[in-house]
Formats: structure tokens, sequence, C-alpha cells
């Protein structure tokens, strides 16, 4: 649910010349509501640093405010969790000391409804030191940008922007604190972006006058905040915005890494660079897991890990150098996963674990199939088993989401079950009894962070289980991912490779990296790369290879695309390029990874460690590594790779095939028209978090009415007449929910 | 013939639970008089019509403060009593608006038309619909999800209808909260409504809109035939 100013039950202003102040509300505040307090101080006596620490309680949302004796300087202090509080005192400070009277201006609100997902049971109040990435984990406010401003005289001031919100719902919150040069009170209005004011309030000094104003603004969409005011007369005008988070928030899908094993092949899973640690398709493999093409849940392929009484297991690392270890957060976070298992045959004749979180220096979790309830069940630490609330069946998928909070002394883990998740059955998941851990120790710094999470069985089993779809994101609001599901891109066979550089530089092989070279051709080129799973081997395999020295020469290769509308959405993607080289010898290469702009993430260019005969991967997720990074249609279909990059003529460096997974979900469906009865029906398929639309289908009856449905797309206006008897789908594809500004609507033709 | 006449509006009635759509202060149910209730609830919520009553449309607002308008109706006979509106689930409020002088046979609308405006302000344009026949009163409504307590009155414009007047505004705050807006206004001559717009009492948020064009008892003589002015527009 959004947050809007109907969420801010309560205000006051003021203002006050003193050693201190207190700012007040009338009421005293709701269990559970948030306190967010806007004060300006003078400053600019060129003489002393004037500032406001926050009031006791609070932490300065508002981020860094400027240095020295000449800037005015806005703040917002936020208090969460209150409770029947209505005063709070403010201190000015000259030169970070107490007792010294000076003008400030205040405005208070009491907020409802914002994020207290996890609140500070731990934190306290105190706020993460790397705003922009760390709300995500906290889930509570997304602490924007510094105060910015002069005491030079400005017509208008920015807020600049605040850090991107990973969440669809928050409230934008900008403070202005403008001061005259003379004993009249400037005044701020005109705020851009839709900032709606709540309050302004001013104070004339003996010299100079002040004079600050709040205004909010809702957003529904992830990303940036920034309002600019007019300021009239032209004054010293300083500004700043924060996004309040609302509880409950819906988080952009942030997927950290994910699999469909749609690369085909066991071989070099846990093999990838070894300059860079984190790049293979798994971090750690033990015994012997197949990729197998029976009854893959989406796409062409899953895993199957089979053992008597033996260890097997893939693991993905969030200690350094692991795959989990590439994106932020890199400490103090939760482990959500969504995975899907299967049981060929039979269900296992012994109890097995299924997946686990590695814990570092304390007990972790587990979850578990149990042989005696033929349950799935979650263990935290040593804590009792928390069962299933269903009994599980062979010969059908399973998915399971999780959500692993360690940051309790007794960890939780929340937990959903889709008891059968199977791509055609639409049975949804059932929400399990939450795990409290028992034995369990609260993470509090980067030492005692999650190590792993493991797919399989550490101790002696005998099972045979398999994995498809498999997510894990660190964002504690992306619980539960839900009914992800895979499909793989190879190179655009109707695309065009194309040489940045010197085409002599690059040249295509078969029979493997050491075997025959051909000159360089686009259409070769895209042909070698697209076998799953690679052909690897002494003398196998055709490909593409950079063979002399250019160290910015490479091959641009653009991918297939996977279209989703109308029925899917986009969430992730990952890369996989098989390295190869004519030698073991040390040479140095690197890929990029694009799709409509500049490089979104790369291989850097180095000595990965190839050969000629051994299958090394190339992984990496098609994302930004300290923030979401939205997999847009427009961006899927400009999906492309730069190959190259060789700082040597030797040896002969490339790749044997390349690959990007994607990560998708169902469009949500709902009804959004029912006429007469529902004669007449409209429903709408909609990313179920971001609310963008994909497409309509429009349903009318047998008879002689049909109806026209007409809405807005991109600005566009459109319109379609159904005919009686028909279904209609109306492809829209939105990115996100402003996509669409009108509609679906529906006029019935009259009655007859 | 004549334009219907609207013979009043029953109080608001909001819950979480069901709710009797009241009739307008000291009315009696007088046969071949047209009930419309509105009803908004949230988009999750499955309405349902009183029994003998019908629903005429439902739109939800699937995305941001999520909604649904709902229309109902019934062709009102002697000795009816004030229905009472189905529990749809989190939260319902209700309005009743009674009006006489309508068709006094099959379905008293001519036309309507009901979509969703996805940009969050205050700003609201309830789409017009083109009447295919003289004398149909119009019926202009708007909701949104606002979880808040308001029933201030709107001012609506829509020059291409005569007596534009505000019915009722009644948002609640429980459950999710949301409410509704509607007015009335005539149009004599069939044609088109135009939009009928107006600026919402609570914040700014995406809408459900929805106009129904109630016809008179008979159609006006004179009036070309339905089927050869009313052509929809085809894509």
């Amino acid at each position: 649910m959004p947050l809007t100013i109907d969420n801010i039950i309560q205000s006051n202003t003021g203002n006050f010349s003193a050693t201190s102040g207190n700012a007040t509300l009338g009421t005293a505040t709701e269990a559970g509501s948030m306190v967010v307090l806007c004060a300006t101080i003078l400053g600019a006596d060129a003489t002393f640093a004037w500032t406001l620490e926050p009031p006791t309680g609070f932490i300065a949302a508002s981020g860094t405010d400027p240095d020295g004796q000449t800037a005015n300087k806005p703040y917002i202090f936020v208090k969460k969790n209150t409770s029947g509080e209505s005063s709070w005192t403010l201190e000015p400070r000259r030169d970070e000391s107490t007792g010294f009277a000076r003008d400030v201006v205040w405005a208070v609100f009491e907020v409802t409804g914002t994020g207290t997902d996890r609140d500070g049971a731990f934190i306290g109040n105190t706020f993460p030191s790397n705003p922009g990435i760390n709300p995500v984990q906290w889930g509570l406010v997304n602490v924007g940008n510094a105060v910015t401003g002069t005491e030079s005289a400005v017509a208008s001031r920015t807020t600049g922007s605040t850090y991107a919100s990973p969440c669809y719902d928050n409230l934008g919150l900008a403070v202005w604190g403008v001061t005259s040069a003379d004993t009249t009170v400037p005044t701020i209005s005109g705020y851009t972006n839709g900032f709606t004011e709540i309050a302004q309030v001013s104070r004339v000094g003996a010299s100079r006058a002040m004079v600050m104003a709040v205004a909010v603004a809702s957003s529904i969409n992830i990303g940036t905040m920034e309002s600019t005011a007019s300021i009239s007369p032209s004054s010293a005008a300083y500004a700043t915005c924060v996004q309040l988070l609302a509880d409950g928030a819906r988080y952009a899908p942030d997927i950290a890494v994910f699999t469909g094993f749609g690369f085909g092949t066991p071989t070099g899973i846990a093999s990838g660079s070894t300059l860079l640690p984190g790049t293979a398709p798994f971090d750690a493999v033990t015994g012997s897991p197949a990729i197998v093409t029976t009854n893959p849940r989406s796409g062409a392929y899953c895993a199957e890990l089979s053992s008597t009484s033996a260890a097997e297991h893939l693991t993905w690392g969030y200690a350094s150098g692991g795959v989990l270890a590439y994106t932020e957060p890199t400490s103090l976070f939760a482990v959500v996963a969504r995975l899907n298992v299967y049981f060929p045959s039979s269900l296992p004749s012994g109890d097995v674990e299924l997946c686990d979180v590695i814990p570092s220096g304390t007990a972790g979790m587990t979850l578990w199939y149990r042989s005696a309830s033929q349950k799935l069940a979650i263990k935290v630490g040593t804590a009792a088993d928390v069962l299933s609330d269903a009994t599980v069946s062979a010969d059908q998928w399973i998915g399971v989401d999780l959500r692993y909070d360690p940051r309790y002394t007794n960890h939780l883990v929340d937990w959903q079950v889709d008891y059968n998740s199977a791509t055609t059955d639409t049975t949804g998941p059932v929400a399990q009894t939450q795990a409290v851990g028992s034995g369990t120790t609260r993470i509090e710094s980067d030492g005692v962070n999650p190590l792993a999470f493991r797919l399989g069985w550490a101790s002696s089993r005998t099972a045979t289980v398999r994995y498809a779809d498999v997510f894990v994101s660190k964002v504690w609001g992306c619980y539960p991912i839900g009914d992800m599901r895979t499909t793989l891109v190879k190179p655009d066979q109707t695309g065009t490779p194309t040489i940045s550089g010197t085409a002599g530089n690059f040249r295509n092989y078969t029979g493997g990296p050491a075997g025959t070279l051909t000159a360089w051709s686009a259409t070769t080129t895209r042909a070698a790369l697209d076998e799953v799973p690679p052909s690897f081997g002494a003398g196998v395999g055709d490909g593409l290879l950079q063979t002399a020295a250019a160290g910015s020469d490479y091959c641009e290769i653009p991918m297939e695309t996977f279209t989703a509308a109308p029925d899917f959405v986009l969430r992730a993607v990952r890369w996989y390029a098989a390295g190869v080289a004519a030698s073991t010898a040390s040479g140095t290469m690197g890929i990029r990874f694009l799709d409509t702009g500049s490089t979104v993430d790369e291989i850097i260019q180095g000595f990965h460690g190839f050969d000629a005969t051994n299958l090394r991967w190339l992984c990496r997720m098609h994302r930004t590594w300290d923030q979401f990074y939205q997999i847009t249609q427009t961006r899927m279909d400009a999906l492309k790779a730069q190959v190259g990059l060789a700082g040597d003529a030797t040896p002969d460096q490339g790749i044997g095939a390349l690959y990007a997974e994607v990560g998708y979900q169902p469009a949500f469906v709902w009804g959004s028209t029912e006429a007469e009865n529902g004669a007449f029906k409209v429903y709408i398929r909609q990313d179920e978090l971001s609310g963008a639309h994909i497409s309509y289908l429009v349903t009318t009856p047998s008879g002689t009415r049909g109806a026209t449905a007409y809405g807005t797309i991109g600005g566009s206006d459109w319109s379609h007449y159904v005919d009686p008897n028909t279904t209609y789908e109306h492809t829209v594809g939105a990115d996100n929910v402003g996509g669409v500004t009108a509609g679906p609507g529906l006029t019935v033709d009259p009655t007859e | 013939m004549a334009m219907p006449v609207v013979v009043g509006v029953g109080a608001a009635a909001s819950g979480q639970a069901a709710v009797t759509a009241a009739y307008p202060g000291g009315y009696t149910a007088t046969t071949n008089d047209i009930g419309i209730i509105f009803q908004e609830c949230e988009n999750a919520d499955t309405p349902a019509a009183p029994s003998g009553w019908s629903i005429i449309v439902t739109q939800a607002l699937t995305s941001g403060t999520t909604s649904k308008l709902t229309a109902m109706w019934r062709r009102i006979q002697a000795g009816d009593t004030a229905p009472s509106v189905p529990d749809p689930g989190n939260h319902q409020t209700v309005t009743m608006i009674v009006v006489s002088g309508c068709i006094t046979a099959g379905n008293p609308w001519d036309v309507f038309t009901n979509t969703t405006e996805l940009v969050s302000d205050t700003s609201v344009s309830v789409p017009g619909v083109t009447t295919t026949v003289n004398n149909c009163l119009i019926l202009a409504a708007f909701g949104t999800g606002q979880d808040v307590n308001n029933t201030t009155a709107l001012t609506w414009v829509n020059g291409s209808l005569a007596n534009l007047a505000h019915r009722r505004s009644s948002w609640t705050a429980l459950g999710t909260g949301g409410g509704f807006a509607f007015c009335t206004g005539e149009k004599a001559a069939f044609g088109g409504t135009g939009a009928t717009t107006t600026t919402a009492a609570v914040a700014a948020n995406f809408k459900t809109l929805m106009t129904i064009a109630l016809k008179e008892e008979v159609a006006a003589a004179g009036g070309p035939p339905p089927i050869l002015v009313m052509a929809p527009p085809r894509a």
C-alpha cells in the first residue's frame, strides 16, 4: 500500500531563538508511528558553525549537512516506532557545543504506515552507513541525498535526487531552508514533480529572516525522487529530500543470482575465472550432479543430485570470492530464495537436506525432506523441525520460498510451499508456520554473515532430487520470490556480430581453440557460439578467438531476445560464457555485458586461466553490483556481449559458447471490468510487483452487442471494437505502472 | 417524453460486513423507479448484488492504491425495502440513488462506459458516452482507494449536461479504505456527453471512472434508429 499525504495524521510547526526548544505535536503519537522532525537552523554568521543534532531517539535521515560557518542547514530527523510521544527537544550547537541560543524553525509530522518490516530490534535507531543500499535490508527509510545549497541568492533550489528507492511504495519528503539577507521573509512555492506543500514556517531574526518549507509526494515506482522549488525573492537556499518506505512495501525483485541450469552440462560447473572468483555457475560442487533434460520445470534442463550414502551438493558462496559476494549488501543481510525440487519415481527413503544456509560461527538453517512424515521441514539451529502443513509427492515439482533472517538472536525463517509448482499448475503456494531458531546467534558484523547457500546434502545420504529455477536475493523485502521460470537465449542467428577495431585480430576456430583457424566472419561467429551444452575437449568445438594484441578491440555479439508480454514479466538475466584459449599460457582477455547503453557489467581484462580442453565459465548477473537493475523488454531486446580486449598476441583466447539465461515470472491476472453481470469482461495481466500492465483480455457474450475497449498507453490513445462472442487480447508490455495512464476502459454497445 | 428524474439519494453506508443501502429519506418504494447503488470496495473483493438486484458494471483499479467501483441496479417494486449489500470482503461503502421516469422494461440504461485513470492527481475526468436516444440522465462517478473518511461535496463541470448536480461523496477509512463520488446531469438530445470533470477532495491517487446514461420511458420520437447513429468506433 503506497504512502500518501493521508499517512501524515498530525503536524505542527514552530520556531524559537534559544539554547533549546521543543518541537511538539498536539496529541501523543500512536503506537508504531514514525515522527519526522524537520528543522532549519540559522547559520551564515561566518564565525561559528551552527548545527542541530538529532534529538534523543532520532536519526538524521537527511544525510550530511554542509560544513562551515556560512551555511543555513535544514535537517530531516526521523524516529520510528514511537508511542505516546508529543514533545522533542532541539538544541542548537555552536561549533559542536550546546548552550548557545540560535534561531530555529521546525515542523513535525506523525506518519503512519511507514516501513517497520525489520525495525531496530538490535540496531536501535542507527541507520546504515551506506544509505543508498542498506535501506534495502532494513526496509525502513531510504535516506536521501546530502543537504545541498548555497549562500548565494537563487531563485530556485533543487533538493537533488535521493538514492534510488528499492521499493514501489514510497513517500518523498523534501525540505527547503531559505534565508534572506534582510528581515523580509522569502516565499517558497512551485514544487516540481508532484510535491505538495505540507508546511511552511518562518522566523524573523534580528537581521535576517528564515523560512522552511516541507513538501511530500507519493511514488509507486522504484527510483529516485527530487523536487525543485521557486524562491522569491532570490535568497540563500538549501534543500534535501528523503524517501519513506511503506510498511509491507513491494520491493523490486532484486535477484543476486539464479540458474535454471540452462547451460546444460555439469562440466565445469564450479570452474570459473582463476582471476575473478565467483564467475562459475556455482562456487563449489561435491559429488557428481547431473544436468538432465528429464522433466525440466521450465527451460530445457534441470539439475539432478543423486547419491548413495554420499554427500552431493552445489554451493553459492556469500563470503569473499563467492557468487553471492558480488552484489550488495555484503553484510547484515537476509537470505531470500526460491527453489523447486522434484523427487523422481519415489520419495527418498530417508531424511535428506534439500538446501541449507551455511552459517559462520553459529547454527544456520536447513530445508529438509523428512521421510517419517513425508513432509518438508525447516530446522533453524538446534530448534525442532517446523513441518510443512501437508505431505509432498514424488514426480511433481515442488516450489519452496524461504526467507532466512539471521539478524535476530533466534534466527527466523518465513517460508511457503507450492506443492505443485509445475508451470501448468495454477494452485498457489501455502504459507507455512514461521520457524524460530534456537542456538543461533544474531549477526552483527561482517564476520558472522551467512557463508553459503547450498543445494543438496553435505551429509552422507541416499537420495535423488532434481532442482530447477533456483533464485536467491539478499533483500529482505523480496520475499517471497515466487514462481520464477527460466529460459536460455543464445547469439542471435539473425543478428550480425561486429568487430570494433581490426577484424583481422579475430578468428573463428574449429576442432578446438588450438585447431583450425579461419578468417573471422559474423555468420560463423554467431553459429559457433550457440550449441548447448558447449562442445569442449581436445580438438573439439568451435568458437571465437582474438589472435592479436589489441586491448580495445572486441567482437560484439547480439543475443536473441525473449519477449515476455503478453504472458510474462522479465526479472533477471545471467550470462554464461565458455572461455577458451589455444594453450595454458598466460594471456589476457575480457568480456563486457551490455544492453541499450554502456557496459552493465564486465569480466575485466585479465588472465582467467583458460586452456584448450577444459570448460571454464565466465558467469555474471546482468546487473549492477550495488542496486536493482530492471530488465525491461527494451533492454532484453538489446542484450549483447563484447568479447576480446586481449592485451596479448598469445595465446589465442576467446569463447566457445555464449548464453544468457533469463528469469521471468507469469503476469498476474486481475479482473478489471465485469459488465452486465459478467457478460462482458476485461482482464488485466500485470506485473504483480510494479503494477505495470502487460496485456488486456476482453471477452464479449454471444448476441448482437459488442464493446469497445480503450485506454492510453505510452501517451497514445487506443481503442478496439470487439465483436460479439469474441475474445480479444491487447498487448501492452509496459515496464512500469506509468506506462499506462488510462484504462483499460470498456464501452458496451447500447442496450437494444 | 421526459427526462428521468432523480427522486433522491440515500445516505451513504460503510462497513466491513453487509451494509444496507438506504433509500432516500422519506422515500417509499414505487414500482418502476430505478435504484442504482454505487459501491466502492477493495480490488481483491468480490462485489455481489443484493437479492433482486443486478450488477451493471464493476471497474477495478489493480495498481497503485487499489480499489473497485461497482454500479448495481433494480427496477423497484412497491413494497421493496432498502436492500442489504453483501459483504464483498475487506470493506465497502455504498449509496443508492433512486430515479423515476426511466424505461419500464429491459435495461434502464442506454449506454455506459467505465475505465481507470492511472495518474496520481486530484483532477478527475470521467469519460463521457454517446447516447443514442434523447432525454438521458447521466450518472458520472469516480472512486479511489484512499483510506480516509471524507464526504466533501464536489463541484462538477460538463458543459454538455444540464442541471449538473453533485449527489454524494463517501470515503471510508474502514479496512484498506476507499470511496467514491458521483453527480447527475441531463442530456436532452442524443449524442456525445463529453467528459465530466471535478477535483477530488481526497489525496491524489489513481481513479476508477464510470458514466451511465439512464434512458427515459420511451425513446423520443424523431430520433434516428440507434443502430445507424451509434456504430461504435472500431480500431
